[in-house]
């Protein structure tokens, strides 16, 4: 055979690519294998710049590199040891591949031969090429997770770009509902699959959702015809998926939701795809967590600021209703109008300026800034006392169940104020629930949840108790303004919208947290953490019980209040209770009727907490006590976070909250004596 | 003047000024007048009402029932007697949360010094038994229906009262004719109506005045329907 026939017929059974390049870089030659591996014709080859069959990106390299080889030409393969050489197909995409060159002469002319051999289907370079690929997509999730400030967005964006990585049939993003039985459908791409977003799944035990949550690890479903018991979606089954890999998103080893990927292909995924989608469902974990943080940073800063507008209201407010209130009570008393109708109208005005002050009580509740008795509360106790009167309060279509855990301690709170808003909860249930249902309450020590921004976080335990319905749930926007004062859902004129607001006002006051749950046509849960009693705590010392004695007749008060009309109404409360007073509108005035006489000549202080300008009402106080360790002081205010506050310790004194009746006043005043007696 | 029931209870006769009771029997012959008008009208939706009552006795409340249900409050029927011994031990909270979870309580079949106490602590109307036919407010009712039935206005009535002029019953008709303009003739005077109250019947029995079977049958049915009405009047006046 010649030798010719033997080059030419080597040259075309080659099984690498060989092309021959002349001087200028132009192909002179290609064989078939050159035309597999780039998709040109042996006849388009000829002629084609060698440049021209490298990425863009090598390319200047690439005519260096030919250049400098020109100048010493050797047998040699091209590129070092660590250097990934890479060709351009026709189309476009880029080919992973080795290359060998060598001078050739013939007849006197340089070329080379260059032996080009795709390597992209070895093992080793396959597995590089998952790797890259999937490194760049967590990559892209990532730089998504840090600029994408639209959750929702993020949740879309997400299988997007993992099916992109996997390149399966099909990809779900999976949130836990606050039930712990269901996963909502958050995000999906794919042709199986073809359940809406919101979409909720309960999640069965057979399920392998179930497992994931439950075991809080990723699971591999190699081939579900195959591994028997595991139960697939009828739709999933339906579209002929036979692999699964799913991954938990989880917070502190508790899971919060599920990134899943399906594929028709058995055996699909493997260790690789298992890493690279937990670190997916990470950053997915901690993109959401952190959308969540800050919508209740946000919640909670708009929560903060609509409760100093609402408080300071309240309190200009109290000023007013103590004028009105106790002029009514006057009126309502005068012998010439009994048996008239100015005498229902008088009592009907005050009925009407009773629940203004009740209105205002609940505004100051929710700013933080009501007066709170914090005691020992044993919570058991608490909660079977309110479901038993409950139970034959409410309507017996609603059943109602009490859970307390047996290792629940006391909490620390105002007794009176967290059987309200335990009330209020219930309330809410009840409306929720119009054809009767479950009303459930529970508590248990438990960690404090994450404090919010701003916040420090809680030491120790919390007790958490939890007031929860079956009834008819809230929307997300609805839950979004739940706490928000004067929003309600209640038919215009019914609701007050300070219930739930009242709540996390007083939870909050009292150094605790509120958490909100509901899913809609599911019920809603509320859970207060409370900060659990500890033995020996500072509490405000327990309110005297209300002696029954009357006031002594002449007892001399000093009352010191800066506001004319308020002043003059409690001037005729306290003559009307047979007292003889001495009204001065400062501090300052009341040191120097003080000062005036060498003994003193007033039995009590009658003071409002803010005074204007010049001392405060508790700075008098305190000032007049150490004249006088035997003086009765009791303490007015319509904004009882000035004595909350003061100095930041307890106060002594009784208090007595504006506006007020005759009766509390005189109750005030009884238990101011009594404390001084005791 | 600023007619205001709530915090009223409508026990005895002279519970209601004359202004009132005329406004009453405006506010149900409006009632009346707008019943069949086809929209529903439910002024008192998402409102809670509560019927306390012994539920082992057989009382008739389903014209209350219904009233309040038809103006869109919720009717929860408390059984009084397990109540009561709840609210035993710690009674201003019973009795505050009965308020708290109510607009509106009535209370049947119980004492009145009970139905006061209840009343002083609640903040909320509490009535004692408008649900029951027998509560006197009914009597409203009955007067609407013989000036319907008679086609005679109210102030040119003639009503009769048998039995004993001392019961209760007797002196609330005459009360009431008298605050309404009407008239309360003796017996064997020609009459509209009649309230036999001599058969210890706590309320009197209504037939029409000549005796005519026909025209008594109709009165009860339209005593019934203002009855309705003016339950509807009540509760709407003491609740919006």
């Amino acid at each position: 055979m010649p030798q010719d026939s033997i080059d030419h017929a080597l040259f075309l059974a080659y099984p690498d690519a060989l092309l021959l390049v002349d001087g200028q870089g132009k192909v002179v030659r290609a064989n078939p294998a050159a035309s597999r591996l780039l998709g040109y014709t042996e006849h388009e080859f000829v002629g084609k710049p060698v440049d021209d069959l490298v990425p863009d990106t090598v390319r200047p390299r690439h005519a260096q590199f030919r250049s400098a080889y020109s100048h010493s030409p050797r047998a040699r393969p091209m590129g070092g040891s660590r250097t990934e050489l890479v060709a351009r197909h026709r189309d476009g995409q880029s080919v992973m591949v080795e290359i060998a060159l060598s001078p050739v002469d013939v007849a006197g002319q340089a070329y080379v031969v260059a032996a080009v051999r795709g390597i992209a289907d070895y093992p080793r370079v396959k597995q590089a090429v998952l790797r890259a690929r999937y490194a760049e997509h967590v990559a892209q999730i990532g730089r998504l997770a840090v600029d994408e400030r639209d959750i929702q967005a993020f949740m879309k964006r997400v299988p997007e770009l993992a099916a992109q990585a996997f390149q399966c049939d099909g990809v779900s993003l999976f949130l836990l509902e606050p039930d712990g039985q269901h996963l909502r459908l958050a995000g999906g791409k794919g042709p199986s699959g073809h359940e809406p977003v919101g979409w909720r799944m309960p999640l069965t035990p057979n399920l392998p959702g179930h497992r994931v949550m439950v075991q809080n690890q990723s699971l591999v479903i190699g081939d579900v015809l195959s591994e028997g018991g595991q139960a697939l979606p009828q739709d999933l089954q339906a579209a002929g998926i036979r692999s699964l890999l799913l991954s938990p998103m989880s917070h502190e080893g508790r899971p919060m939701g599920l990134l899943g990927v399906r594929s028709r292909e058995p055996h699909r995924f493997g260790d690789e795809e298992r890493n690279a989608l937990e670190s997916m469902a990470n950053l997915l974990a901690t993109a959401w967590l952190r959308a969540q943080s800050e919508q209740a940073l946000q919640h909670a800063q708009r929560l903060e600021s609509v409760g100093q507008l609402t408080g300071g209201i309240a309190h200009d407010f109290n000023n007013l209703l103590t004028v009105i209130q106790g002029n009514l009570q006057v009126i309502e008393e005068l012998p010439l109008l009994q048996g008239t109708p100015g005498h229902a109208m008088a009592q009907s005005a005050l009925r009407a300026s009773k629940r203004a002050a009740e209105l205002t009580a609940k505004m100051l509740a929710f700013s933080r800034r009501q007066t709170l008795q914090s005691q020992r509360v044993d919570v058991g106790r608490l909660l079977g006392s309110l479901a038993d009167m409950l139970r034959h309060t409410l309507d017996q279509h609603i059943r109602i169940d009490v859970e307390c855990a047996a290792d629940c301690p006391p909490v620390l709170a105002d007794v009176s104020q967290l059987e309200s808003a335990l009330l209020n909860l219930a309330i809410n249930a009840r409306d929720a629930m119009p054809e009767g249902g479950l009303l459930r309450f529970q508590a248990a020590l438990g960690p404090w949840p994450p404090a919010l921004a701003g916040d420090a976080q809680p030491v120790g335990d919390c007790v958490a108790i939890t007031v929860s319905d079956s009834g008819s749930g809230m929307t997300p926007q609805v839950q979004q303004r739940a706490f928000e004062p004067f929003f309600t859902t209640k038919e215009v004129g019914r609701g007050t919208g300070l219930g739930l607001s009242t709540v996390y006002g007083f939870v909050r006051q009292s150094h605790g947290t509120v958490n909100l749950q509901s899913v809609l046509g599911v019920g809603t849960s509320v859970t207060l953490c409370l900060p659990r009693w500890q033995e020996p705590q500072r509490v405000l010392a327990a309110r005297t019980a209300v002696s029954p004695g009357t006031l002594p007749a002449g007892m001399r008060v000093l009352l010191v209040e800066d506001e004319p009309t308020v002043r003059d109404v409690m001037q005729v409360f306290l003559h009307a209770l047979g007292c003889d007073v001495r009204a001065v509108a400062s501090a300052e005035d009341a040191l120097a009727f003080d000062s005036a006489s060498a003994t003193r000549s007033y039995d009590l202080l009658l003071t409002d907490v803010a005074l204007g300008a010049g001392l405060r009402g508790t700075e008098l106080a305190r000032l007049l006590s150490r004249r006088h360790p035997t003086l009765a002081v009791l303490l007015m205010s319509g904004f009882t976070q000035a004595w909350d506050s003061a100095e930041g310790a307890p106060l002594e004194w009784e208090r007595l909250r504006k506006p007020c009746s005759r009766e509390q006043l005189a109750s005030a005043l009884r238990r101011a004596l009594d404390r001084v007696l005791a | 003047v600023n007619l205001e029931l709530a915090q009223r209870l409508l026990c005895t006769p002279a519970a209601l000024s004359s202004l009132e009771w005329l406004e009453l029997v405006d506010r149900t012959q409006t009632v009346f007048n707008a019943s069949d008008a086809s929209a529903p009208v439910e002024p008192l939706q998402g409102q809670h009402v509560a019927l306390l009552m012994p539920l082992n006795v057989d009382l008739q409340v389903e014209t209350f029932e219904l009233a309040a249900q038809r103006l869109g409050a919720r009717l929860a029927l408390l059984d009084s007697d397990a109540w009561l011994q709840e609210a035993h031990s710690r009674w201003l909270q019973s009795v505050a949360m009965l308020g708290r979870l109510y607009g509106l309580v009535d209370c049947c079949g119980l004492d009145a010094s009970i139905v006061k106490a209840i009343q002083q602590h609640a903040d909320v109307p509490v009535l004692n038994g408008i649900a029951l036919a027998s509560h006197p407010i009914h009597l409203v009712a009955d007067i609407l229906a013989v000036s319907d039935v008679q086609g005679r206005p109210i102030g040119r009535l003639r009503l009769l009262v048998k039995g004993d002029a001392s019961a209760p019953w007797s002196r609330m008709v005459c009360a009431l004719a008298h605050d309404l303009h009407a008239d309360v003739v003796g017996d064997g005077d020609a009459c509209d109506a009649v309230w036999d109250a001599s058969h210890g019947i706590s309320r009197g029995r209504l037939s029409a005045g000549r005796a005519s079977p026909l025209a008594s049958q109709a009165l009860a049915q339209a005593a019934a329907r203002y009855r309705f009405c003016l339950t509807q009047a009540l509760l709407v006046w003491l609740m919006k």
